[in-house]
């Protein structure tokens, strides 16, 4: 019996349209409109310094943990651009700026943040599911979708996130697989930050690439320079067109880095040399973009300028309107929680949400304070069963 | 207003922060987001920027000091109202406006299933009872701790609370629906009958003696026939009624009446004749109120009937006896005395009674001077009805079936000539069936 | 009217739901061609093919995380889990998003789908074949929790559950699927989730079960009243989330003593709850403990020793009589 290799359908590309320091390849450059480019741009850089300001207001105490997105922007916008508003958006956490593109006001992710549900509410007309924290899970809810729209015939995709730590979770396999399988048309976009809080790429996976894992699959893969906004948006439009066509999913790997911290709460330093992160910096997508759109003469640094102003003002504007919902009493009844649990409310929740209320009057009108009756009554107990030591 | 900045918990659970770097002193302007310390946690070395822009009044913390959570850090002057004023007193405002929020639901109160009122103060352990002895004893207003258990492990039962409540005068006795059971071959606690009990000789002395306690309703029993005895001077009368027509009617109509469920029995009769009877001799529906001294009437007529079980003599009560036709008490008796032979009787169809008649006929016996069932004035007794022969009309000797009466009443409420009267009345009426459908 | 077993009931559910709502697919392990390894979806792929009876890849969290994102879209899906065994991969799928997505996004994106598995023992199957983990489902803020006792019940329960606007847990007793046959009607019958049914009227005990235990329940009912002239009552749950209180515990307040019955493990267990709310509402008319007769707290022994510890007629007897003489 032979012994001969298979043949796989294994030409795993790289894509990069815009050199390090903005030069772009003609060749490759994605056909965009000056108009697309500035929009771009302008939810690039509005995702950016949202994201800084937000880290201020975790420090004062004004939203709570939350992960940075700075330095994902070019994947998250690159690949967004490619949907239709009637397609579906599956972000991860980190889809920032694709969600702000999307139709997400500013202040409802703030109030995400801010630890508000009703952050997570998708506004009305917006194809997206909200944040997803168990991380790859949501691989399986775009899958399904994409299975939906062949089931009922529609010419949508579906767009969705994860990380390179997520790769190793079963529910990227499973994922993949059931789109695969189904061919539905899904686009798997890897955010390859090279980090899984501190575990390093190299501890996820012994392979070159997450996009090599598409031959596994029986998918297109590709590996893009996740800082170049134009290669991960023409990587995705050739993956959009196919899936529309019925050429079933594509596995996109954006490479990129996670200069910032993991999350509000993590520290870097503990786990990274931090010139590695310094480094990439340098490489930012923003930077590169800036000189790109600079030398095809869309945008010169008095634009540049304006626009900066003009997002400081509406982000200004979107923290007010922000802390204005978060003192907002609707949203801030605690008996909200028992809000949307199922269609009908059952009794069982509604004695629930009733004995909070009543705690709540109670506590209100001061009939409930530790360390009077009940707190001596304790005390008693306590002193009770406390054993009682021999001299 | 001035501004207070408080340490906020920067990571995920952080309390406290050292403080590695202050940025600014007293005087200095501010703008909002320029970082103003730097402080270490667990977690990580962070900047914190300023939540305001301002001028620093103070700055509270100094390089090196640990700081807690929601410790003051820095006062800002005052400022015009900025956005970001709101985040100092952020954790409280939050807190109260929820509060608020809340307690503007409609608050349903939460079922407690108390009454609210602390237990008194027991030594030791919790008297053992079932809930449902509890509940009860609650509604009979009977503290358990002071009823002893005639229960396995000296638990307290139904039985032992219905008798505490009835021997303690003026024990609250509410009406309850609660199923009424009986125990059995439960270990038995002695204790005093009466308050003064009578001291007895040893009989062994004389031969061999079994002692059998005195269990739950025989006990109660025991108790109620001492009480009548001792406070109700009590005197009889008797009288005989010819029943031969009545019992022909009865027999003929026994069976069309079982199909609704009830037993056309002679009792039934006795029942309608002795209400007329009350209406015409109130003080035997009465009782007397020896703390008031007076007769209290009763305007109703709730006619209790004995009947015999296999653990004592239980008087469940036919309310509203006159408002009752013949196949409505016919049912209803008949479904009383078997629940409560079967000894699902609920306690509240064991009070209320204003008069009570107990038939030994199905038994036997020639005639019987029954106890007054206190507090009640008067009882009246059936023996066993015979045929006998009767002189009658004509000097005809015809065979008759012949029903002994008896009644014992409350000697201070009424006399004997009216208790003769009240008899001849019942008596009357049970000769007569048509007057008794037609009067009752 | 025709009599069926309850393998056949769930078939004629899925048939007709399938038949009314174009929205309605089947996906799972071997639900297509092979029409289900106990043969519950039987004639539905040849009925609807291949688009809406789909043979999934063997991934039980593929299976329920992809119903979740066909239930947002729009479509009802019911994912069938082979064995009940088996759910706890797809159970994160079900706690993390089926569960949370209505609260979380404050009714925005909702997800109607149903979550079918045969569960419990006494059918002599492979290890991991056979346990009853529905109190891990109850006790997941957000599901609903359904288990049918008969052939017609599972019917109706199914059609509700699929008819459901939030994700429905359906627990098929594997050990009743063809144990008996009961008349069903042809018209299409539903039975509110969250409402149990008294089964038998009685008035000195309440026995309270559901699932394959109800079946040694009412022998047990019917052996006290043939032995003890004693009158239990029994309830047939139907429904874990939401439980019906007010029928157990108008119940419980009539007869003044109850003994649960389950196969799952006691600790935390169904039963539990239901005691826990006899407590908080109906403890003064408790005439004695509440008793339990349910599995142990080891796993399902394999079959050579599995009917010692399933609840059985005279276990449930021998808990009543005891409750009784209290």
């Amino acid at each position: 019996m032979p012994r001969k290799p298979i043949k796989l359908p294994a030409n795993i590309e790289y894509l990069s349209v815009l050199d390090e320091n903005g030069k772009v390849d003609r060749e490759l450059e994605p056909k965009l409109s000056a108009d697309d480019l500035k929009k771009m741009y302008r939810y690039m850089l509005l995702a950016r310094r949202a994201d800084e300001r937000m880290l201020n207001l975790q420090r004062q105490g004004r939203i709570g943990t939350f992960p940075q997105s700075t330095g994902h922007e070019a994947i998250s916008i690159g690949s967004v651009f490619a949907l239709q508003k009637s397609d579906w958006h599956v972000p991860a956490y980190r889809e920032f700026a694709g969600m702000l593109y999307r139709g997400w006001p500013l202040e409802t992710l703030f109030l995400y943040w801010g630890g508000f549900e009703e952050g997570a509410r998708p506004p009305e007309e917006v194809n997206d599911l909200p944040y997803c924290v168990p991380v790859a899970s949501q691989l399986l809810h775009a899958a399904g979708l994409g299975m939906a729209m062949n089931i009922k015939g529609d010419k949508k995709v579906v767009l969705t996130y994860f990380g390179d730590g997520s790769s190793s979770e079963g529910d990227f396999h499973e994922g993949l697989n059931f789109a695969s399988v189904f061919q539905a048309p899904v686009i798997f976009v890897c955010q390859n930050n090279q980090y899984a809080i501190s575990v390093p790429l190299s501890r996820q996976m012994k392979c070159e690439t997450v996009a090599q894992r598409a031959v596994a699959y029986g998918i297109p893969g590709i590996r893009v320079d996740g800082n170049d906004v134009l290669a991960v948006y023409a990587a995705t439009a050739e993956a959009v067109e196919r899936a529309r066509n019925g050429g079933g999913p594509t596995l996109i790997e954006g490479l990129t880095y996670r200069t910032t911290p993991h999350t509000t709460a993590d520290d870097p330093k503990r786990y990274r040399n931090e010139e590695e992160a310094k480094e990439w910096v340098t490489k930012d997508s923003l930077i590169r973009f800036t000189q790109y759109l600079a030398a095809k003469g869309v945008m010169d640094e008095k634009a540049k300028q304006a626009l900066e102003e003009e997002i400081d003002h509406e982000i200004k504007e979107s923290v007010r309107r922000f802390e204005a919902l978060a003192q907002n009493e609707e949203l801030l009844n605690p008996l909200s929680m028992f809000d949307y649990m199922y269609a009908d409310t059952p009794k069982v929740l509604e004695r629930q949400r009733d004995e909070l209320s009543d705690h709540l009057r109670k506590k209100k009108e001061g009939q409930t304070k530790a360390g009077e009756h009940g707190g001596s009554a304790r005390k008693a107990v306590a002193a009770a069963d406390s054993p009682k030591k021999s001299k | 207003m001035a501004i207070e900045f408080k340490l906020p918990d920067l990571g995920e659970g952080i309390h406290e922060a050292e403080i590695l770097g202050v940025k600014v002193k007293a005087g200095d302007t501010v703008k909002e987001d320029q970082p103003i310390f730097e402080v270490e946690t667990d977690k990580a070395v962070v900047e914190i920027p300023s939540p305001v822009a301002g001028s620093v009044e103070k700055v509270h913390v100094k390089v090196g000091e640990v700081v807690k959570v929601g410790t003051v850090m820095i006062t800002f002057a005052a400022v015009p109202a900025a956005v970001g004023a709101k985040a100092s007193t952020e954790a409280r405002a939050s807190a109260s406006v929820q509060e608020q929020a809340a307690a503007k639901q409609p608050a349903a109160p939460v079922n407690t299933g108390g009454n609210g009122k602390v237990p008194a103060s027991r030594s030791g352990r919790v008297v053992p009872a079932t809930p449902a002895t509890r509940r009860l004893a609650r509604e009979l207003g009977v503290d358990l701790s002071q009823v002893s258990g005639s229960g396995p492990a000296g638990r307290v039962l139904k039985e032992d609370v219905r008798a505490f409540a009835e021997g303690v005068p003026g024990g609250q006795v509410k009406p309850t629906a609660a199923p009424y059971h009986e125990p059995s071959g439960e270990p038995f606690i002695a204790q005093p009958l009466t308050a003064q009990p009578s001291e007895l000789p040893d009989f062994s002395k004389y031969g061999p003696v079994e002692r059998v306690p005195l269990r739950s309703l025989r006990r109660k029993i025991a108790i109620n026939m001492t009480q009548s005895w001792t406070h109700i001077p009590r005197v009889s009368s008797f009288d005989e009624a010819d029943i031969t027509l009545l019992e022909s009617l009865r027999q003929k109509h026994e069976t069309s009446l079982l199909k609704h469920g009830g037993k056309l029995t002679l009792t039934v009769f006795a029942l309608k004749a002795v209400v007329q009877a009350l209406k015409q001799f109130p003080q035997f529906n009465s009782s007397l109120d020896e703390s008031t001294g007076e007769i209290v009437l009763k305007h109703f007529y709730n006619v209790g009937v004995a009947v015999a079980t296999n653990r004592g003599l239980i008087v469940p009560v036919i309310r509203n006896v006159d408002q009752k036709g013949i196949a409505e008490l016919a049912a209803e008796l008949t479904d009383l005395a078997q629940k409560t032979r079967d000894g699902k009787i609920e306690l509240d169809r064991l009070q209320g009674g204003t008069f009570t008649v107990t038939n030994l006929g199905p038994i036997g016996g020639t005639g019987m001077v029954p106890m007054v069932n206190y507090p009640e004035a008067a009882i009246m007794g059936m023996a066993r009805s015979t045929q006998r022969p009767v002189v009658r009309q004509n000097n005809n000797i015809e065979i008759r079936w012949i029903l002994p009466l008896a009644i014992s009443f409350d000697h201070r409420i009424a006399d004997g000539a009216e208790a003769a009267m009240f008899l001849r009345h019942v008596a009357g009426m049970l000769e007569d069936p048509l007057q008794l459908l037609v009067e009752g | 009217m025709a009599e069926m077993n309850m393998a056949k009931a769930i078939n004629k559910a899925l048939f007709e739901a399938m038949e009314r709502d174009e929205r309605v697919v089947v996906l799972g392990e071997d639900v297509g061609k092979d029409e289900g390894v106990f043969r519950i979806t039987e004639g539905l792929h040849a009925k609807f093919g291949d688009r809406r009876v789909i043979d999934t890849p063997l991934a039980e969290s593929g299976i329920v995380g992809t119903a979740i994102g066909m239930a947002i879209y729009g479509l009802r899906p019911v994912a069938e889990i082979q064995f009940s065994g088996f759910d706890y991969y797809n159970y994160h799928q079900l706690e993390s998003h089926a569960a949370r997505f209505r609260n979380r996004t404050r009714g925005r994106i909702t997800v109607p789908m149903v979550m079918r598995a045969p569960y419990g023992g006494g059918i002599r199957a492979l290890e991991h074949h056979s346990e009853s983990r529905e109190a891990i489902y109850a006790h997941t803020p957000g599901l609903k929790v359904v288990i049918p006792s008969s052939p017609r019940n599972a019917r109706a329960l199914l059609h509700s559950a699929i008819q459901d606007p939030d994700p429905v847990i359906y627990y098929e007793p594997k050990a009743v699927y063809r144990a008996f046959k009961e008349e069903v009607p042809d018209q299409l019958e539903t039975l509110p989730i969250g409402q149990a049914q008294v089964v038998k009227k009685g008035s000195d005990i309440t026995l309270i079960s559901y699932g394959a235990s109800l079946r040694p329940t009412l022998e047990a009912a019917e052996l006290l009243e043939e032995e003890d002239n004693c009158h239990a009552e029994v309830i047939d749950l139907l429904s874990i989330v939401p439980m019906d209180s007010e029928t157990i515990l108008e119940s419980v307040s009539k007869t003044g003593r109850a003994v649960v019955v389950h196969e799952g493990p006691r600790t935390c267990g169904v039963g539990s709850e239901i005691i826990a709310r006899i407590n908080e509402d109906a403890l003064l008319y408790l005439e004695a403990p509440v008793r339990r007769v349910t599995g142990y707290d080891v796993p399902i022994p394999y079959f050579s020793k599995e009917r010692f510890f399933l609840p059985d007629t005279d276990k449930i007897l021998e808990a009543a009589r005891e409750t009784l003489a209290f």
